[in-house]
């Protein structure tokens, strides 16, 4: 059955839609991910306008984050104080992607830059996931407990100023690098139509040492609340949110979570994260290809806004 | 069909304009096409008559009628592209803007239109997706014959534009019809379609449509609020996607 989407300006498949939702739902249920940065290359590689597919999106992220952020706050799994400064930075992130968004869609460069931001961002996370999946998939066979670098530990980053207390997470850190991840988070996320939590996770881990009891509920919680702004703001900035097609996507989605976090029980921690690290990796070199290789017709066109006669 | 065709050229009689020596009664199907929620394309029937003209005898009618029709869209400021290779990275280099470029092109005739005329009378009647009217480059003057070309191809590839020679069929010697086959993705619009009646290479008389391409119902609700009501349009997104996301922690609350 054809749906036409009202904003896309093209008719597709419902069903192939819904099903795609389902598919990146499952996977985002598998490994506990937002799954916009695999649904935003899908969308575009089968034929949705690149602004489209990055605005709609972030709708169907809002929606898949939902149901794991209330699921987190039922038990308490939410540092409310560090989500809201995250958030207010994420905001503002949010202000300035949404801008560059209109900027470079106006030069004929969005294209460029959402490949690119795709490449280096999936890249370098997918490559730094397969290693340490890989590493610790190795210690696990040669029977060797994993010596886990415990949070809590003092970094360089403990040493800078403006320091704030965050009681639930029990961190006593500066707001610089809290307000530096939320605002980066939001400016990437608006303009590359992914959630960003792939990225929040370990940031949150690694540079700021969130105790992991809060760190998946105050990531999700900041998604939610990034992504429903950066929605709005696409929706008032460039109005290339479809709201059908976000619809179709979040129903697929939320469906195909539920089966994707039963199926995640059966596997293994690392044998997770590898699996993800390599869905990864294939859409970075998706994208590599596309930028790297000579394309089969070097010209394309678009028409500009507000020229319609 | 000839009976449909007939019994629609009665509810749409448009009349007669012209005053040269052969007239031209024309018409189409619908003067408005809605895309709901399942469209997948639509099918326009234009069809009309040659009439002779009032100080011509029977015998003044020949066969040698040769009917054009121009189906154009909605006019935009369009912009063709060239990715280049820059540092090892396929970017988009080049552009040309065209301002006042069709968004849909359609030319129907009876025969390969250099059997109709010349080149120079079909252009002056743009009856060329080349001619002046269609092409007024912004800026980069020098590449804009190379870019408009490529600009018509990628039009072309998209059933956006089309020359369908044959595609108008005369029933006698002179009642034609033709049908064109407008793509799900045609854009939204007025239309305007131009019969053009030729004979021996000349213009003979000339008569034109308009009809409308719209997005009607909840579609055209949906496309208008995202334009006049943006905010709320996506506060609304926003609302609806938080719903989903609750109802389903809901129903499958373990």
């Amino acid at each position: 059955m054809q749906l036409y989407l009202p904003i896309a300006e093209i008719s597709l498949n419902i069903f192939m839609l819904i099903g795609l939702g389902g598919a990146v739902g499952f996977l985002s249920g598998l490994f506990g991910v937002g799954g916009g940065f695999l649904l935003t290359p899908m969308l575009i590689f089968s034929g949705i306008p690149a602004p489209v597919a990055v605005a709609s999106v972030t709708g169907q992220v809002v929606a898949a984050s939902t149901s794991g952020a209330l699921s987190y706050w039922r038990r308490g799994g939410i540092d409310v104080k560090l989500a809201s400064f995250l958030i207010i930075s994420g905001i503002f992130g949010a202000f300035g992607g949404v801008w560059t968004f209109g900027v470079l869609r106006a030069a004929g460069q969005l294209d460029l830059v959402i490949s690119l931001g795709y490449l280096i961002f999936l890249g370098s996370i997918g490559s730094l996931m397969l290693f340490e999946a890989v590493g610790s998939m190795i210690k696990h066979k040669a029977g060797k407990t994993i010596p886990h670098k415990l949070p809590g530990q003092h970094s360089w980053v403990h040493g800078l100023p403006f320091r704030v207390r965050f009681k639930r997470s029990n961190l006593y850190v500066s707001i610089l690098p809290v307000v530096l991840i939320g605002g980066s988070i939001g400016f990437l996320g608006s303009l590359l139509g992914i959630g960003g939590g792939f990225i929040l996770v370990p940031a949150l881990i690694y540079i700021l040492r969130v105790p992991g009891s809060v760190v998946i509920g105050t990531s999700l919680l900041q998604v939610l609340a990034i992504m429903a702004a950066t929605t709005i703001l696409h929706a008032v900035n460039s109005q290339t949110v479809d709201i059908l097609l976000a619809f179709s996507l979040m129903v697929g989605s939320v469906i195909g979570a539920q089966f994707g976090a039963s199926a995640g029980q059966h596997l293994r921690g690392e044998q997770l994260r590898a699996l993800l690290a390599i869905i990864v990796l294939a859409v970075a070199i998706r994208f590599a290809l596309s930028l790297l290789l000579t394309p089969a017709d070097p010209f394309s066109m678009t028409i500009l806004p507000g020229g319609v006669t | 069909m000839m009976v449909r065709v007939a019994s629609l050229l009665v509810i749409f009689f448009v009349g007669i304009v012209d005053a040269s020596a052969q007239r031209l009664v024309a018409s189409s199907s619908d003067p408005h096409i809605s895309i709901t929620s399942t469209f997948s394309g639509e099918e326009i029937t234009f069809f009309g008559n040659i009439e002779k003209a009032f100080d011509q005898s029977p015998s003044a009618i020949t066969n040698n009628y040769h009917i054009v029709i121009a189906v154009r869209g909605p006019s935009s400021t369009r912009v063709a592209r060239r990715k280049t290779n820059q540092f090892g990275v396929w970017l988009n280099g080049e552009e040309v803007a065209f301002k006042s470029f069709p968004s849909f092109f359609h030319i129907i005739s009876n025969l390969p239109l250099e059997q109709v005329a010349d080149q120079q009378a079909l252009a002056v009647n743009g009856l060329a997706f080349d001619s002046a009217p269609f092409l007024q480059p912004v800026g980069n003057i020098a590449k804009a014959g190379e870019f408009s070309q490529e600009l018509i191809r990628l039009m072309k590839e998209q059933d956006l534009y089309k020359k369908i020679e044959h595609g108008v069929t005369f029933h006698s010697d002179t009642f034609y019809s033709a049908r064109i086959q407008l793509p799900a993705h045609v854009p939204n619009g007025n239309y305007i379609a131009i019969t053009h009646l030729f004979q021996d290479g000349q213009l003979m008389a000339k008569k034109a449509q308009r009809f409308s391409v719209r997005t009607v119902g909840f579609e055209r609700f949906l496309s208008s609020s995202a334009k006049d009501y943006s905010f709320l349009y996506g506060l609304v997104c926003v609302l609806l996607a938080i719903f989903t996301g609750w109802l389903s922690g809901v129903a499958f609350r373990r």
